[in-house]
């Protein structure tokens, strides 16, 4: 060991004695990781705690039972009139369309506003003051509320997409229909897992949105406005005005402006979900399923360029900035 | 010992060979916001086990030069360096050593007083182990809260508040603890509490670094003191050599004639080289009583006794005071501080030593007339400032 003072008084507190620097007190491992997967088990307790997150759960749910009380009656109603369906509604693989539809629709608003108020909370309310002076760095801790982001999507999507099938299952009883399992496949559950790591991509690359918003007005409202207002509007809007002005221009211009909308968030989720539409026979063996013309490679592409642009920023932004009142 | 506040730091590790029980030295540090220099050059030198008064008016510079050594803010020039680490390299390492309230503490709402305290014990990197859930409970113990510790936090009271931010900040057991205002929120009790708590921690070898506008709390339990101003550091040293300038002794004769010829022997005393005499005037105490106040070393009591006797002179009391922190602070941030009654220094925050001369009660200063009542200070021997030197 050097033996300058400096050295030693550096030396009591390098990370390598944590744990044994502080004998009242067990501490964990000190590596970038494992402080970033404790910071992240921090955030989701903290969600699970917020009283917000528990609202938002029971709207996803009520949500879903909703919707497939909504379409057991309409079955109902077509049982009785001796209407002649190929596939129950309330079955697979329909009904797996439905509820990953509702999660994606419904999710996106959900988790704006958890994303949303749980980092500009920390603004607002001036905690991250307290969180920043107990040892995470900047980026850790804006890393772990992504990986909160992403967790709640993944969460939240699978008990959406898990209930609505259970219900659905459950409910079919009542409609005499007959359960028909022929579509389940290995292939057609391996683009249905793929479905539904689509829908949990799709909300986190919103959530990112949030974030980002958040964390550039330093507020609950800048992240959750921002974000709905886009998520809402601004997509629809500026698709409309691009393809009207490209009209209008014509020309090499007029193209250019008419395929910016393909690079939209929108644009290239729906892209990644209707390319798999044809594989998961959601309407039984209609030609409704048809492929997008944007392709997987690009709209994955097109999305994590937007996850890099997002967390990117925000973690620029993070770091450079001031924490002040 | 008393540090020259210019006296440039210019090479840290020599500082580090000098004396490795540094615990917080700053070089220069400053931040500007546009054209406002907030800290300016700001030279600290903090040991292990002090207890640091960090004073100043506000807008001085104390909570911006904190979020500094925080790193919520990053300095526009300068550096600190904490456990003789570089906060702008390794902030990581350095901040779970150092517990800290910056301002009013602030927590999540939704969360319970425990439920906050876990939040914050992850984030510091504790895992979830029985030992850590006891130190949870100590702290909690510690600032009386357990009782409610499963209370939403938006329901705490600002005292509860402020005493949860202290637990949040002794969580770790760290060796630093900075407190910015800790006391503010509190009624006289709390504050009573959290000062014996600073003597306990001190008492355990903790370094504390604190911010307060309360110098009579500074002074009882702060052994060394920076004083900002408008962002300059304008004095840093040890409470003791800072109130050694400041202590006075208060002389009381039974006559108006006395009075005068008793402020002429120690004058001509001064002139003929007692230079321990720094400053003689007559002044009115709150009574309307005249009186002679000298600033001169409370052990130099019964000299001036002496003095004044060897000249027929018999003092009718005599009073040493101990300096007060707010007289050094006012001298430094305005000025000088004001000019009142002996009963006016202790109230200020100087302490009253048990007389070592009186005359009997049946001495009356009634057939006092001179200087007439209300003239607070009508004669005055030297205006050499004091507590620069």
């Amino acid at each position: 060991m050097n033996t300058t003072p400096q050295t030693q008084l550096a030396a009591e507190f390098d990370p390598a004695y944590a744990g044994e620097t502080n004998r009242a007190v067990i501490t964990g491992r000190r590596d970038y990781f494992s402080t970033l997967l404790r910071l992240i088990g921090m955030e989701l307790y903290k969600i699970r705690r917020r009283p917000m997150s528990k609202v938002l759960g029971i709207i996803s749910i009520v949500a879903v039972v909703l919707l497939f009380l909504v379409v057991l009656f309409v079955t109902l109603l077509l049982v009785q009139k001796s209407a002649i369906i190929n596939f129950s509604l309330l079955l697979p693989p329909f009904a797996f369309y439905l509820v990953t539809q509702t999660t994606l629709i419904l999710g996106q608003v959900l988790i704006v506003i958890l994303v949303g108020a749980l980092v500009g909370g920390e603004y607002g309310v001036g905690t991250i003051r307290l969180m920043l002076t107990r040892g995470p760095t900047r980026s850790q801790f804006l890393l772990a509320k992504v990986g909160a982001a992403l967790a709640c999507c993944a969460i939240g999507t699978i008990v959406m997409i898990v209930l609505g099938i259970l219900l659905g299952l459950f409910f079919n009883l009542f409609t005499g229909l007959p359960y028909n399992f022929d579509y389940f496949t290995g292939a057609w559950f391996g683009h249905a897992l793929l479905y539904v790591l689509i829908t949990i991509f799709s909300l986190f690359v919103y959530s990112m949105l949030a974030l980002f918003l958040a964390t550039l007005g330093r507020s609950t409202a800048a992240g959750i406005a921002g974000a709905l207002t886009w998520l809402l509007l601004g997509e629809t809007i500026l698709r409309t005005i691009l393809e009207l002005l490209g009209e209008a221009i014509g020309g090499a211009t007029g193209d250019f402006l008419r395929a910016v909308p393909d690079y939209l968030i929108g644009a290239n989720t729906g892209a990644l979900q209707q390319n798999q539409d044809q594989y998961l026979k959601f309407f039984g063996n209609s030609s409704l399923a048809t492929s997008s013309s944007i392709s997987d490679l690009r709209a994955t592409l097109v999305l994590l360029a937007y996850l890099l642009v997002f967390i990117g920023l925000s973690l620029w932004l993070q770091q450079k900035r001031d924490i002040t009142n | 010992m008393e540090e020259n506040p210019g006296a440039a730091v210019s090479d840290l590790s020599s500082i580090a060979d000098r004396d490795s029980n540094i615990v917080i030295t700053t070089n220069r540090l400053t931040k500007v916001y546009g054209k406002l220099v907030a800290v300016n050059d700001l030279h600290l030198e903090v040991v292990r086990g002090d207890v640091f008064g960090f004073l100043g008016p506000n807008g001085s510079g104390k909570t911006t030069t904190i979020r500094m050594l925080l790193g919520l803010i990053q300095p526009t020039a300068g550096r600190a360096v904490i456990f003789g680490m570089d906060t702008s390299t390794h902030m990581s390492s350095i901040l779970p050593h150092i517990g800290a309230i910056v301002e009013t503490p602030v927590f999540y709402p939704y969360l319970s007083g425990l439920d906050n305290l876990r939040v914050i014990a992850t984030a510091s990197g504790m895992v979830s182990h029985p030992v850590n859930h006891r130190r949870i409970d100590e702290v909690l113990d510690l600032v009386e809260l357990r009782s409610a510790a499963k209370m939403a936090y938006r329901k705490y009271s600002l005292g509860m508040k402020q005493r949860l931010g202290i637990a949040a900040a002794l969580l770790t057991d760290p060796q630093l603890v900075l407190l910015d205002e800790p006391t503010n929120g509190l009624d006289p009790a709390g504050m009573f509490e959290i000062r014996q708590l600073i003597h306990r921690l001190s008492g355990l070898g903790k370094t504390i670094f604190l911010s307060s506008h309360l110098l009579n709390e500074v002074q009882q339990v702060c052994n060394r003191v920076a004083i900002l101003q408008k962002g300059n550091l304008i004095k840093q040293g040890n409470v003791r050599d800072l109130l050694l300038g400041t202590e006075q002794i208060m002389v009381c004769m039974n006559t108006g004639e006395d009075l005068q010829s008793a402020f002429n022997v120690l004058q001509s005393a001064r002139e003929q080289g007692a230079d321990w005499l720094t400053e003689v005037r007559i002044e009115t105490n709150r009574r309307g009583e005249p009186m002679l106040r000298i600033h001169a070393p409370r052990v130099r009591s019964a000299e001036i006794n002496a003095m004044l006797a060897r000249n027929n002179l018999y003092a009718a009391e005599l009073h040493p005071f101990e300096g007060s922190l707010e007289e050094v602070y006012l001298e430094l941030t305005s000025g000088s501080p004001s000019n009142g009654s002996d009963i006016g220094a202790a109230a200020r925050g100087g302490r009253l030593i048990a007389p070592t001369a009186s005359v009997p009660a049946s001495v009356t200063p009634s057939n006092l007339s001179w200087p007439p009542a209300g003239n607070p200070s009508s004669q005055t021997n030297d205006n050499q400032t004091r507590g620069n030197q």
